[in-house]
């Protein structure tokens, strides 16, 4: 029998140089874990799940923390709390959208110790997952989820590939409406990619929600300045309004000129296992004008493609009243 | 110069839709051995799709081979018999000792036909595994269904997929060392050009035992 609520042991590293980490990710290779707030890390350890050898608390690194403006927009550390961006005047004057989402992470003590980086890093909540059964995403050769008896009322409607888990994050939907860039740096160097590529699906990778290589640290977002002051909407749904995970949640970032809307980009999550971008209802919105009628059309379009598990589809209904929602919605 | 096939001096080997048959399983096989391995050494792809639509291609072909060799074809001409194993013998004992020449084989020697029976287990049973393994995953003609089978048969199922498909490696790494080496050339043409030239078929195969379709 597993016993749960005790971790097994590991060394613990909390280095106060970005340098000081990356050695330490160098010397453990796969057996080392890297940390942020600790949320997602401190479950997985406690049901011994993840038994890494040595984790390393990236907690103590200072230049990993902090939002602040630049000339090509602005540029959040990973390690900045989720309560610090729902609270920050840049962030809150000009990309709105963002500290919303972060403001329904979670609980408001979650939201204190919570980053950002980790927030979009986190694993699937897929319950099965969780529990520690060998499914595709644990290395294992099944999904037991998808499967004529599974519980998969949160799961996904679209782009899944033998698993069928959901990425769970909500800044995630805010970052890819505003077109982020994150920041991933190792030993070796630096990369930038776009907040779309951060996230891969199980197609590419079965036991990755992101992109971020092993040896590898998510040290900073950057947001570019094209949409600040942008009209924004975010919006969750939930089982319950605090400290639950979105059955799917909607992000939207829209430049309105003279009623008409001129640019957009809106994302679901919690309906793929990447945070969706609806990039055919943007084609068919862009150039109308802002309208229920349109953010209707809009909505309906969301959904094309779906296909629901036994018991998601009511998935379906409420992303498309989320994306109406978000177009019909959205404010400066 | 004159033409091989009217002057007599070709002999035909492989017929077109057989060395069809070798480049498409080829092909087939490569595909499968990139989308199965290349995600392990750490390039992430999509390979899902493309390796289980190879894997029906490979299964379909097989079996259009299959009914091929035993209806229209000579089935025995692939199966080892007593001389292959006699004459292989002598092969091996010459090679330390003997000075009299090695037997000549048939259309296909005793290695070609060892080799043949050795990847016919192993695509058959990749076949077999990966078929059941289609059960796992959605496709456009079926929705997935792993309870199918028992958690134990479908360890076992991965276990003998992971293992045949590393035989299938080492078989082809095999089988393309003995198709670069040039004493064997003669034979690697024919599977671009169907024929070989009746000089090498005389200086290598026993001319009795095998009679060329065109000579019989």
């Amino acid at each position: 029998m597993i016993v749960r609520d005790i971790m097994a042991d590991f060394e613990l590293y909390q280095p106060t140089q970005l340098k000081d980490a990356f050695a330490l990710l160098d010397q453990y290779g796969k057996d080392a874990w890297k940390m942020g707030g600790g949320y997602d890390s401190l479950s997985w350890f406690k049901e011994r799940h993840k038994q890494p050898k040595a984790v390393i608390d990236l907690g103590g690194i200072a230049e990993m923390k902090g939002i602040s403006e630049t000339a090509d927009g602005v540029t959040i550390g990973a390690l900045t709390t989720l309560t610090e961006i729902e609270n920050d005047p840049i962030i809150k004057g000009k990309y709105r959208v963002l500290a919303e989402a972060a403001a329904k992470v979670a609980s408001p003590q979650i939201r204190n110790a919570g980053t950002v980086g980790g927030n979009v890093s986190q694993d699937a909540r897929c319950l099965y997952y969780r529990y520690g059964l060998p499914c595709y995403r644990a290395g294992g050769n099944t999904c037991f989820a998808d499967t004529p008896e599974g519980v998969n009322r949160e799961h996904a409607l679209f782009e899944s590939d033998r698993c069928v888990a959901v990425s769970p994050s909500d800044t995630a939907v805010a970052l890819v409406a505003l077109d982020a860039k994150y920041v991933l740096r190792s030993s070796k160097g630096e990369r930038i990619v776009s907040a779309e590529d951060f996230f891969v699906g199980p197609k590419v990778d079965i036991m990755h929600l992101t992109s971020t290589r092993p040896e590898e640290i998510l040290v900073a977002i950057n947001i570019p300045k094209k949409w600040a002051g942008s009209a924004f909407y975010f919006e969750k749904v939930a089982d319950r309004n605090t400290w639950d995970f979105a059955l799917v949640n909607v992000a939207s970032a829209i430049v309105v000129k003279n009623g008409v809307i001129e640019d957009c980009r809106i994302v679901c999550n919690g309906v793929s296992a990447v945070p969706r971008r609806l990039t055919a209802v943007e084609s068919i919105v862009k150039g109308k004008p802002m309208s229920e009628e349109i953010a209707k059309l809009a909505g309906q379009s969301s959904t094309r493609g779906a296909r629901p598990l036994n018991y998601n589809g009511f998935k379906i209904p409420l992303m498309a009243n989320l994306v109406t929602r978000a177009i019909r919605d959205a404010k400066v | 110069m004159s033409d091989p096939h009217t002057s007599g001096k070709a002999v035909p080997r492989h017929d077109l839709i057989d060395r069809l048959y070798h480049w498409v399983m080829a092909a087939a096989v490569f595909i499968l051995m990139g989308t199965a391995f290349l995600p392990k050494f750490g390039i992430k792809f999509e390979w899902l799709t493309a390796h289980w639509i190879s894997g029906i291609v490979l299964g379909v072909i097989v079996v259009l081979h299959i009914f091929r060799a035993i209806i229209w074809q000579n089935f025995m001409a692939m199966v080892p018999d007593g001389k292959d194993i006699v004459g292989a013998w002598r092969t091996l004992v010459g090679a330390f000792a003997d000075t009299r020449a090695p037997a000549k084989p048939g259309k296909y020697n005793v290695a070609q036909k060892f080799y043949h029976l050795g990847i016919a287990i192993v695509i058959l049973t990749l076949m077999g595994t990966g078929g059941a393994m289609l059960f796992k995953i959605d496709t456009p003609f079926w929705k997935r269904n792993p309870y199918v089978l028992t958690d134990e048969q479908w360890g076992l199922i991965y276990t003998v997929h992971g293992f045949a498909a590393m035989g299938i490696v080492a078989m082809i790494m095999i089988h393309i060392y003995f198709a670069l080496r040039p004493d064997e050339w003669h034979l690697t043409r024919t599977m671009f050009r169907g024929w070989m030239t009746r000089k090498e078929y005389e200086s290598h195969h026993d001319t009795l035992r095998w009679v060329p379709d065109t000579e019989k």
